[in-house]
């Protein structure tokens, strides 16, 4: 029994200290403006004073959920065609995808601005959900995921006349269902604490998602700014509590091939 | 049987974070609903004029009533409504300027009318308030004062407030029993939840149009101020 | 036939990678190798030899380096060592691998308030130094920068490296190991002959991984220093940013080029590691 107990110390010390932010933003957003203490007019201007907040909050899950949903598809499509349907060049785009996935988003983020620009789509969420969908991150998951499906279960469903869609979605996708979640939660983290491209390009305040808005709330607001801040982390703590058993499997398996 | 008993375990996880998961975002979009109408009833009404237009000694003066004027640390500073860009719609902001004010015989003031923001020749300007107006603060001009209201309808008021809440808490306890049926992929209950939210939401809607609430009746702060209400019962009271 | 149809397949996920990623990327290379307002002409190696002279590009690669010198090694080898150490969990392991992962999934502004209310001018560690009798100051604004810096990467992606390499262990069938035992090995015996060898592709994987994260601690430093951060946590990604906010988009370019040029090494020494460990384990 004592050595059970023991065995216990060093990841509950690593736990609680990993979480301390969520803690300590916890006991922030308790805390008084005008006079200290105890107090939930933070909770109370968030949830029901005033409906900005909660109404950028869900703008921008809705904007996470569009890039998350199509950055899962573009990646199941092409990550499909480059492990199964080995096409002319294939390897290369791979090898070309996976070099860009490193490369921070600094390196294309002033063309994308005169492009995006040519489109008039600058000071729209659009200028960060196209790109987002397109994140050579997805496709080249998806082909890690997808070249580790035997080739034999390809082959059946092309013998049995089955088209090239319904073979990316009820074949491949169902064998790598965890690796598809796990691209989605990834994806969908990502576009949630997206940062450089949100201030690059939009213009002011007023149109910036949850993420950015976060920082930019007065620093005397401190307990809106902390409610804000659990706020943000609902949406992803439910994905990772819901996905959890994909997540752990996704990430454990998919990458071994 | 150990494989069956993980498999349990997952799917038990699953379905407590989906309930845990739905009430947390059923009670998100149920309070941004109802902070709009909250935002809305907590606005500060006032009253606005636009003054009366003097000439004296070849200048031109504005007169209006004292209580346009407010104080701050001794100087005198008027509060006037512009109207500016809103969450929805355009709303009137209040903004303050300090001016050199002359008083008049009849209990007017008046302003030079250089030192006021004119806006088309003209400024509305507030000198009536149900509390005390802030600079930035988004407010609803009324054309007439409200009718102070009995004790008894303040009464019904309330009790209509109230029973919103307990109708609202309960209806929503059951909205989300039907919503997380969903995990369970059983739709035609789910969509009953669905349903049922969006009837919840019209009848709110229907009840807020109807139950015009005077700003007076309440609180300065927050609309959960029990302290406040209780006072103004017992002040009803006492009238 | 069904090479023909791949390309279909891949049509949309293709032509995203090239208009918002590759072309993007070919003009900056222009960009690089190309000089003028308005016009622009053709300089060759003329804007990557100015940049290496440049006294700020030269601060931002130093620190780079050095930020990924010191915290990429110790992230990779202390998750090694500690999704060792926590292999005999069963039980409440899949509650600690989750709480070890969460710090990847915080929002960025929730890190960025804990940090300030760690090393800020009201913070933990000045309340600390204040009871001790010392001064404190505002510490994300001093040198000191580097190692909050360094700290905040670690806390992030511990947690991410415990989980890919205590998954990867655990793959490790376990008769190896109690026969390993019953010949009368010492522990770093067996690691050295039979956890390394078949960790090794997976460490290089995470070695990839913790490189492409030191480009995402970009964020926090950006959030807690602004453009002109203290000069320890002046990063390259600073001086692009700050390029950009200038209009200077040589500089820009330039950087980029050279980055992707460090990338593509990498990567191929990388490759080059894995094939050869892949044909060592072959024998």
């Amino acid at each position: 029994m004592r050595a059970k107990k023991r065995e216990y110390l060093l990841p509950g010390i690593l736990s609680a200290a990993v979480l301390v932010p969520v803690f300590y933003m916890a006991a922030c957003s308790f805390a008084g403006d005008e006079s200290p203490g105890f107090s939930l007019m933070g909770y109370y201007t968030v949830l029901f004073s005033e409906p900005g907040y909660l109404l950028r909050f869900w703008r921008s899950l809705a904007m996470c959920g569009v890039i998350a949903a199509g950055q899962s598809l573009t990646g199941c499509m092409g990550g499909a065609a480059i492990a199964k349907y080995r096409f002319a060049g294939s390897k290369v785009l791979a090898i070309c995808m996976a070099v860009f996935m490193i490369l921070p988003v600094q390196a294309t983020l002033l063309p994308n601005y005169i492009f995006l620009d040519r489109l008039h789509l600058l000071n729209s969420w659009w200028a960060l959900i196209l790109p987002g969908i397109f994140a050579p991150f997805g496709t080249v998951w998806m082909a890690f995921a997808f070249r580790a499906i035997p080739g034999e279960v390809s082959e059946a469903a092309e013998m049995d006349g089955a088209g090239m869609l319904s073979h990316v979605f009820h074949i491949l996708i169902p064998a790598a269902r965890p690796a598809v979640i796990t691209l989605f939660v990834l994806s969908f983290v990502e576009s949630w604490n997206m940062v450089e491209q949100p201030v690059t390009f939009l213009k002011g305040v007023r149109q910036y998602p949850m993420s950015v808005f976060l920082a930019s709330i007065d620093i005397d607001r401190l307990s809106v700014q902390a409610v804000c801040g659990i706020l943000c982390l609902a949406p992803v703590t439910f994905l990772f509590f819901y996905y959890q058993q994909e997540l752990l499997d996704g990430i454990g398996e998919s990458i071994w091939s | 049987m150990s494989m069956q008993t993980i498999e349990e375990k997952n799917r038990k996880a699953k379905r407590r974070a989906f309930k845990a998961g739905c009430a947390v975002f059923l009670f998100l979009g149920v309070c941004t609903f109802l902070s709009v109408w909250v935002q809305e009833m907590m606005r500060n009404e006032v009253m606005t004029t636009q003054g009366n237009v003097q000439t004296k000694a070849g200048e031109s003066w504005v007169a209006f009533p004292a209580s346009a004027i407010v104080w701050k640390d001794g100087e005198p500073r008027i509060q006037y409504v512009h109207r500016e860009e809103g969450l929805f719609e355009r709303e009137w902001i209040v903004h303050e300027k300090r001016v050199p004010v002359m008083e008049e015989e009849d209990g007017a003031v008046s302003v030079p009318a250089d030192e006021l923001p004119m806006d088309s020749g003209k400024v509305d300007m507030i000198y009536q308030a149900v509390y005390p107006a802030e600079e930035g603060e988004s407010v609803e001009i009324i054309q007439e004062e409200t009718k102070t209201l009995s004790q008894r309808e303040i009464r019904g008021r309330y009790a209509g407030l109230l029973g919103f809440l307990v109708f609202s808490m309960a209806v929503l306890v059951i909205i989300w029993k039907k919503l997380c049926f969903f995990q369970e992929r059983r739709w035609q209950e789910g969509m009953k939840g669905v349903v049922l939210l969006l009837l919840y939401l019209v009848i709110s809607s229907w009840c807020f149009e109807r139950m015009r609430i005077p700003r007076e009746i309440l609180p300065e702060e927050q609309i959960f101020d029990v302290v406040f209400y209780l006072k103004n019962l017992s002040l009803a009271k006492l009238r | 036939m069904k090479k023909k149809k791949g390309i279909v397949l891949a049509a949309p996920a293709i032509l995203g990678f090239l208009a918002f990623y590759f072309i993007p990327f070919l003009i900056m290379g222009w960009y690089s190798v190309s000089f003028g307002m308005g016009k622009r002409e053709f300089v060759g190696v003329q804007n990557f030899t100015e940049l290496f002279q440049n006294r700020m590009f030269l601060l931002a690669l130093k620190n780079t380096l050095q930020f990924t010198g010191i915290a990429v090694p110790v992230v990779l080898f202390g998750a090694l060592g500690l999704s060792i150490c926590l292999q005999r969990l069963a039980r409440g392991g899949q509650v600690m691998r989750l709480a070890l992962f969460y710090p990847l999934l915080i929002p960025i502004g929730a890190a960025v308030l804990g940090v300030q209310a760690l090393w800020g001018q009201d913070g933990l560690v000045n309340w600390f130094l204040a009871r001790l009798g010392q001064r404190g100051e505002d510490w994300i604004h001093t040198s000191a920068a580097f190692w909050i810096l360094c700290i905040l990467y670690w806390w992030k992606f511990l947690g991410y490296h415990i989980l890919l390499f205590f998954v990867r262990i655990q793959m490790i069938p376990r008769p190896y190991y109690e026969y390993a035992r019953l010949s009368g090995a010492a522990n770093g015996t067996i690691f050295r002959k039979i956890t390394w060898p078949l960790i090794f592709p997976t460490f290089l994987f995470n070695l990839l991984l913790a490189l492409m994260n030191v480009f995402k601690c970009y964020r926090e430093a950006f959030l807690l220093g602004g453009n002109y951060p203290d000069s320890s946590v002046y990063l390259l990604q600073h001086f692009m940013n700050n390029s950009f906010q200038n209009l200077n988009y040589q500089k820009m370019s330039t950087v980029s080029v050279s980055m992707l040029a460090v990338i593509l090494a990498t990567a191929l020494a990388g490759y080059c590691a894995w094939k050869f460990s892949a044909s060592k384990r072959n024998d």
